[in-house]
């Protein structure tokens, strides 16, 4: 179990992350979703011990992380964004050389090492040098890396980043079967598709701030069954207000010269009328966009931008 | 605390020797540079103390004894004679003395005779030999004139007698405190091109490899195992300090195995100045790659700091050679330590005690130098 209180994490003046508080279970994938710079990695420095929080505190299992730095790591298994790998080395001299740095000596670590690498399918490529490998495989063996010591709670950050699609699957497939033998894993992403069919719970961060948190139906509820409708052109911001003001049920989430964001029941239904009120207030409309509910949508809603942005 | 300290550093030693370059720069280069400048610079600043130079003779057969007085001559001039008798091997060697035939026949008749001195070499060194040679030759004629003076028959005897005569006017040359000689050839450039080699390798692949492991992520996933940070850093610094270590082996074995190099009296201590030196380039190693942001950054500063620092230091030359105001510089610089410490102890022969202020300001150095790596050393 992951318990994260108030964290707050400055350097100098920037505020990484905000009085953040979650808590990640056991056999479940605690999600973290946010777009690039959102404050996930720094999350992960402060859970995984990398970063001393600012306020605070971050338990692993029961152990605070700053105050039992090493029992709290013992049982972590890291997987940094980067391929963080030997290049020079084979696939077996990886695995061996971290799951040693947790520990493993001798035949316990050979043996493992074995596993692992039927685990990750790379048992053909052993002898190897990572640096002769796909990026998909590198990522595959990033990942049997941080389950070498057998970690009862997993970091991944990103882990599927930069992967092609048959590796991702592969990848997600692996997750789901530590996750089955009762690790907790906590998972960074900015995959919103990802996030929603991998994560039992999840929490949005945006700005260093966690913006909702909850399982995947409480969030969608956040969303509620309303459409996001997204129009590019050229708008009379004020003038598009105070007119769509008038029309039931619709909500103004950016309206700026370039952009108009509305969160509307059943949009497609009501594109005529709605075109015919923007007309009236001289909108020039060149795109439309409708986004069922989600995820996006959700975040489009608590931040008025997209997850891309 | 220890082991997690020796499994990084073993590791990492582990990692480089999986690399090319490392062996080209650690076994190799060292050689290559301890023959071309050891051999040059043998040449320019006069031969090694302990070892002769040697001199082919060609010896026609009918020579007479008159040769054995030449050759003892030369041997005096600090020549080793090698008599040689192919004409192929003869052309082998950089200094030549043909004998002409019939030499003390024709000498003893009063014809003239002339030896003929060959060397293939030019500049200082080469006029050095020139002296030597003529100076066997000119005291060779002064033991004929001093026989015959005597109102002798010039003999192996005449002769042997006179050898065992003192010399009444003798020339003692004496160095003002312990010193030899300048150092020169492999003398200098060994121990020169092994501070310089220690300095460059530990500082530029330690610097390296500390950004690239920081760049992979490496360190951060490092930072995240139970290993205490304290053994991570440990552990870098003494991998760094190791690889130093197998520079200095790999130089000291070569250089007594390939080169006949002497390390005078105190061989341990010659270790411990080098060992003190590896344990400094390892503590600036960590500095320079816990402040660099790119790998070429770190590059291009180890590489320039470790030329400047041997040029400055007397690796490159003999500092005693070099203007007074560099050689007051040479004591500022740890390169400059170093080479000081080990001409005291190969060089000039001074015992062990005389470098204990150059090893102390080394460890000292390494303190401070590895303190100040302990506050700027990141591991993302």
């Amino acid at each position: 179990m992951i318990e994260v209180e108030g964290l707050q994490k400055q350097f100098g003046d920037l505020v990484a992350v905000r009085d953040a508080s979650f808590v990640a279970h056991p056999g479940k994938i605690f999600g973290l979703l946010g777009p690039n710079g959102a404050g996930k990695s720094t999350t992960i420095g402060c859970i995984s011990g990398l970063l001393q929080p600012t306020a605070g505190h971050v338990r692993i299992l029961g152990h605070d992380v700053v105050t039992a730095g090493q029992a709290s790591r013992r049982q972590l298994g890291v997987m940094p964004q980067e391929l963080a790998l030997y290049e020079d080395l084979s696939a077996t001299e990886n695995l061996s050389f971290w799951g040693a740095a947790y520990g493993l000596r001798g035949s316990e670590l050979k043996s493992r090492a074995r596993e692992v690498l039927e685990f990750v399918a790379l048992q053909d490529r052993a002898v190897e040098p990572v640096k002769n490998f796909s990026g998909g495989m590198q990522r595959r063996l990033n990942y049997g890396c941080a389950i070498m010591h057998r970690p009862r709670v997993l970091l991944l950050d990103e882990p599927t980043a930069g992967v092609d699609p048959q590796s991702r699957m592969r990848l997600l497939e692996m997750v789901k079967e530590q996750v089955a033998s009762g690790a907790c894993v906590l998972y960074t992403t900015h995959y919103m598709e990802e996030a929603e069919t991998l994560c039992d719970e999840l929490a949005i961060i945006d700005q260093g701030t966690l913006i909702a948190q909850g399982d995947l139906a409480e969030l969608r509820s956040m969303v509620g069954q309303r459409d996001i409708l997204r129009l590019t052109g050229v708008f009379h911001a004020e003038r598009v207000r105070s007119t769509l003001a008038n029309f039931d049920g619709v909500e103004v989430l950016q309206a700026d010269e370039a952009t108009l964001r509305l969160e509307m029941r059943e949009a497609t239904r009501h594109l005529a009328k709605l075109f015919e009120a923007l007309q009236s207030a001289e909108a020039d409309i060149r795109e439309t966009t409708v986004t069922q509910p989600s995820l996006e949508s959700l975040f489009i809603k608590l931040t008025g931008k997209e997850m891309r942005e | 605390m220890f082991s997690d300290a020796w499994f990084i550093a073993r590791k990492e030693i582990q990692y480089w020797m999986y690399e090319r370059e490392v062996w080209v720069w650690v076994f190799f280069m060292p050689l290559v540079f301890f023959y071309f400048i050891g051999t040059v610079t043998g040449g320019a600043g006069g031969s090694q103390p302990d070892q002769k130079d040697k001199i082919a003779v060609s010896v026609p057969d009918d020579a007479g004894f008159l040769f054995a007085q030449i050759r003892r001559r030369l041997e005096e001039n600090d020549l080793e004679v090698v008599e040689v008798k192919d004409p192929e091997q003869f052309k082998a060697y950089t200094r030549r003395l043909t004998i002409p035939a019939g030499l003390t026949q024709r000498v003893l008749a009063g014809e003239q005779a002339t030896l003929k001195f060959q060397r293939r070499r030019s500049g200082m060194g080469s006029d050095f030999d020139q002296l030597r040679v003529s100076r066997a030759v000119y005291t060779t004629v002064a033991d004929l004139v001093v026989s015959e003076d005597a109102g002798n028959d010039v003999t192996p005897d005449s002769l042997e007698r006179l050898n065992q005569v003192p010399p009444s006017l003798t020339l003692v040359v004496e160095s003002a405190g312990k010193r030899r000689a300048i150092p020169s050839g492999y003398e200098q450039t060994i121990p020169g091109t092994m501070v310089m080699f220690v300095l460059m390798n530990v500082l530029s692949n330690g610097a390296i490899t500390l950004v690239t492991d920081r760049r992979k992520g490496l360190l951060r996933r490092l930072a995240s195992t139970p290993i205490a940070r304290r053994d991570i850093f440990f552990g870098k610094w003494l991998s760094r300090m190791m690889l130093g270590l197998i520079q200095i082996a790999v130089g000291i074995v070569a250089g007594t195995v390939l080169f006949g190099m002497n390390w005078g009296a105190a061989l341990p201590m010659v270790f411990v100045v080098l060992a003190a030196w590896a344990s400094l380039c390892a503590s600036l190693g960590i500095v320079i790659g816990s402040w660099g942001r790119t790998e070429g950054q770190v590059a291009g500063l180890s590489v320039l700091l470790s030329l400047v620092l041997a040029a400055l230091g007397g690796c490159w030359w003999p500092i005693e050679i070099t203007p007074q105001w560099m050689q007051t510089l040479q004591m500022f610089l740890p390169t400059g330590w170093a080479m000081d410490a080990m001409h005291k102890l190969i060089s000039f022969q001074l015992d062990a005690t005389s470098v204990i202020p150059h090893v102390g300001a080394m460890l000292v150095t390494t303190t401070a130098v590895g303190w100040l790596g302990t506050r700027i050393f990141r591991f993302a």
